[in-house]
């Protein structure tokens, strides 16, 4: 028996995991683990983002970046050497936090990095990032990856089961790192970031080192997805792995979602992934591409606090500012 | 001069009239970002948007380049003042403003290509030879050459961004528009109307994307990811000029390009886009020893 | 040995310079008074004592250690708590986890569970029990106030920094939360209480600091301070409208 509530809520979110853990042998066509797989995707990163640009309120623009950060990690370690797929996994972890953990000790020393100035000089990080890989051989180079006959043999296979039981796994470690963090103490102090820093800073909280380390962990997170990504994709370009609509994508999800709650950005994810794939089925790529950009900046502009917020009809509270 | 003093010299004049048209087009996005309070990366793809518009004018319409601008300016200004009437009307706070065109801009690229396909599409077998030709510039750059649109480009920044920058100063519209950046609630007192006023603003920025679309028609073969690569130095002459500047924003523009430029003739050019992001980082890292005013406007986000 | 001493404390803003070499020494649990006309600052020593930003000259000790280049959490850590001119209480969070906050990140950093306990006990302790799971947007400006001393105390410092606390407050209200101070000192927690109202910062204080235009004017025990001439000219010239 698990006594305390957060035991409790944790185990409920691993058993919801292992159920759908269940999918692959249920159908084993293609199509459905490549929904499953989406699905799980976009949850995984826009449930990671949230961890700290929902949480503390630093909307970031970087995170296809770190997404990107990971998928080329892995797609470099699995054809230009010859270590286990688990150590690039790993890898993608740590070179996407490393990345935010260096740009985090830079940018936090000083308050003004909020906000708007935040979020560019983090899209603009992604521009540098992109062109960096596309002019390094090793990385890319500008002709692409093909990741697929490299990623033979390994943990993953290139097998939609595997691939999509991974991102599963991933995906219920980001919901319950989430959790744990909303429920804790730690997310105590990021929500007091969040209202005023210069509070929580008197109060005790060190809001540099929470900063710095809780942006680590989300991009580190975004990365770690990036890895089975690489696979997946098979043949990796940067055209396809840094656009700007995944950024895009992923902030609309978790603040249509609600920023506040663990769960938010899971019902964003799985609502605007739904819509996505719905309208893709519906033919055209590029008209179902506007229309599901279209609703997401009508709906950011009706209900720029999230769905939620509509729904509660809350006197305004700001989640952006 | 030797070859290299002349290729440079080329480099160093292209540079800098590329960078007018960028600075044309970073007037809009700097006014709205410093005075309005809405950072509109979408008045990158409304450029592209109006280039393509000029195409079809021209290529299939066969109007006069200059006269498509009778047809675009009026309608840009009207789609402007549309699009910031909603924003006034929703309240819209800076960062949303920054979300939905973001949002506005990843969809636009799709709505171009949708109309006028992915492929790259040119108006200069259509264009008359006055606008094609290169001409010398007097002396003593005579061994320098350029092209007439880049002298449209030139004009058009000096017109716009001269007027604009009068405008702010002297008149009513202007004086109004700083008195409500500072206080909208002391501006309206004072009988400033503040949806108006903002309204007028934002369609005149359109306006002169319109303009800008049209030199980018005459200047440059038209595809659907342009405004990507034009966005970083847009947003960063912006930053570096002061928001809310335009004439700082020429400058940073031209500075950018012709630094840009001559990356790209020394070294390789696929770093070249480097160049505009690590003076904005650099920028950002130093500004806080300078007492520059750059950024002031956007030190406590809105 | 001195809890807190401040010296030659200078700090500018742009041109502007707020506080000009002050000095300022409090010992263990005492409450000392710090008074003088608006703008003379007063808020300022206070933030540069707590660390909300770096000075321009001079230096803090906070119980023989120099604290001077320290941000403000680890002067919380250290036992230097302080409230807000204007309260500032944490909108997304309930009352009681606006105190579990300080307990939870203090220097024992309590475990939530305990940290909230104690949280509820301060709020019983301050009368503010019936309000500790409300939304703090459900509270009044008292209740603000209360509930940023709440925050402070949470920190269990050793030195309590009050910004006017007082300030707006009905005479009954001002009542019990002299009683308040008062009580906190005799759990031998020092505090610096800055006021307006002379009257009644003089009735508690066992100090009186004075400062004018960002310097040290006059300070002492408040019965001599309040007579001396050069306060009461520095507080007509201030503001006839507020004579205290
Ligand atoms: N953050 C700040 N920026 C600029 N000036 C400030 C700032 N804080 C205080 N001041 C100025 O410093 C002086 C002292 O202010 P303050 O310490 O708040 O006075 P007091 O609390 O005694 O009323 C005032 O002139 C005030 O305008
Ligand atoms: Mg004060």
């Amino acid at each position: 028996m698990i006594r305390n509530a957060r035991g409790r809520g944790t185990a409920g979110i691993v058993a919801a995991g292992l159920l759908l853990a269940a999918l692959p042998a249920v159908s084993e066509r293609t199509y459905v683990l490549t929904l499953g797989y989406q699905l799980l995707l976009w949850t995984t990163l826009a449930v990671s983002w949230n961890l700290f640009s929902g949480f503390a309120n630093y909307p970031s623009f970087g995170h296809g970046m770190f997404f990107g950060i990971g998928v080329y990690t892995t797609s470099t370690m699995l054809t230009a050497t010859s270590l286990p797929y688990g150590v690039a996994f790993l890898a993608s972890f740590a070179v996407a936090g490393g990345v935010a953990v260096l740009l985090g000790l830079a940018l936090f020393r000083s308050t003004r990095f909020r906000g708007d100035l935040f979020g560019l000089v983090t899209l603009v990080l992604a521009f540098v990032v992109a062109t960096v890989v596309s002019n390094t051989s090793l990385l890319d180079g500008g002709t692409g990856v093909f990741v697929r006959a490299a990623a033979e043999g390994t943990l993953l296979d290139n097998s939609p089961a595997r691939l999509y039981l991974t991102v599963l796994a991933l995906a219920t470690l980001t919901v319950v790192i989430a959790y744990l963090i909303a429920t804790g103490r730690w997310g105590l102090g990021l929500t007091a970031i969040r209202d005023d820093e210069e509070v929580a800073e008197s109060s005790g909280v060190n809001t540099y080192r929470v900063k710095v380390l809780t942006f680590g962990l989300s991009a580190g997170l975004a990365g770690l997805v990036g890895s089975p990504h690489a696979v997946f994709l098979g043949y990796v370009e940067v055209g396809s792995v840094f656009p700007l609509s995944i950024p895009l994508f992923v902030l609309m999800m978790a603040i249509l979602g609600g920023t506040t709650t663990w769960f938010g950005p899971i019902i964003g994810a799985v609502l605007v992934t739904a819509a996505q794939q719905a309208l893709i089925g519906q033919g055209q790529a590029e008209v179902s591409q506007i229309i599901i950009g279209m609703l997401l900046v009508v709906l950011i502009l009706v209900c720029p606090n999230g769905l939620g917020g509509l729904l509660r009809r809350r006197p305004r509270e700001e989640v952006t500012s | 001069m030797s070859p290299m003093q002349v290729a440079v010299l080329q480099t160093i004049v292209s540079g800098a009239l590329l960078g007018t048209l960028f600075g044309t087009i970073a007037l809009g996005v700097t006014v709205k970002w410093g005075l309005l309070g809405i950072a509109d990366f979408f008045h990158v793809s409304l450029t592209l948007f109006g280039a393509y518009v000029t195409y079809s004018l021209v290529s299939v319409a066969g109007l006069h380049p200059l006269a498509t601008l009778l047809v675009t300016v009026p309608s840009f200004f009207l789609l402007g003042m549309a699009l910031q009437w909603i924003f006034v009307r929703l309240e819209v706070k800076l960062f949303t403003s920054l979300l939905v065109t973001f949002g506005l801009f990843v969809v636009a690229e799709s709505v171009i290509t949708l109309l006028w396909s992915a492929d790259t599409l040119t108006l200069r077998p259509v264009l008359p030879e006055w606008l094609t030709a290169p001409v010398a510039l007097p002396w003593p750059l005579q061994q320098v050459r350029v092209l007439p649109p880049d002298l449209l480009a030139l004009v058009a920044a000096i017109v716009l961004i001269g007027t604009t920058t009068w405008a702010l100063r002297a008149t009513r519209l202007g004086r109004g528009l700083h008195a409500m950046h500072q206080d909208p609630g002391i501006a309206e007192v004072f009988g400033v109307r503040l949806t108006r006023t903002a309204v007028l603003v934002a369609g005149f920025a359109a306006g002169t994307a319109a303009v800008a679309g049209m030199v980018v028609a005459l200047k440059m073969p038209l595809s659907p990811h342009l405004p990507l690569h034009w966005l970083g130095v847009v947003v960063v002459s912006s930053l570096l000029g002061g928001l809310g500047r335009p004439l700082g924003a020429l400058i940073a523009a031209v500075f950018l390009m012709i630094v840009q430029n001559l990356w790209a003739l020394f070294y390789s050019p696929s770093w070249a886009p480097v160049i505009a992001f690590s003076f904005l980082l650099l920028y950002l890292v130093l500004q806080p020893l300078l007492t520059g005013r750059g950024l002031r406007s956007l030190g406590g986000a809105a | 040995m001195s809890l807190l001493r401040c010296e030659g404390v200078t700090k500018y803003f742009g041109g502007l310079r707020a506080l000009d070499g002050v000095d300022l020494v409090v010992d263990p649990g005492e409450i000392v008074g710090l008074v003088g006309p608006n703008g003379s600052g007063k808020t300022t020593l206070m933030n540069a004592i707590s660390g909300t930003f770096g000075i321009n000259a001079g230096r803090v000790e906070f119980d023989g250690t120099d604290v001077t280049g320290m941000r403000p959490h680890q002067r919380a850590h250290l036992g230097i708590a302080r409230t807000f001119q204007i309260p500032k209480p944490l909108p997304s969070l309930s009352v009681i986890d606006n105190v579990a906050l300080a307990y939870t990140f203090g220097r024992d950093q309590v475990p939530m569970g305990r940290a909230r306990q104690l949280a509820g006990d301060l709020l019983a302790e301050l009368e503010l029990a019936g309000k500790a799971l409300a939304p703090v947007a459900h509270l009044n400006l008292h209740e603000r106030k209360l509930l940023g001393i709440a925050r402070a105390l949470g920190l269990e410092p050793r030195l309590l920094l009050l910004d006017e606390v007082l300030a707006g407050l009905n005479p009954t209200e001002v009542d019990l939360g002299l009683a308040m101070i008062t009580a906190v000192r005799d759990r031998g927690v020092a505090v610096i209480y800055i006021e307006h109202n002379v009257k009644a910062v003089t009735s508690i204080s066992d100090r009186l600091y004075v400062l004018n235009r960002g310097t040290n004017l006059v300070d002492g025990n408040p019965r001599d301070v309040v007579a001396d001439e050069r306060v009461v000219a520095a507080y007509l010239g201030d503001a006839h409208a507020d004579p205290a």
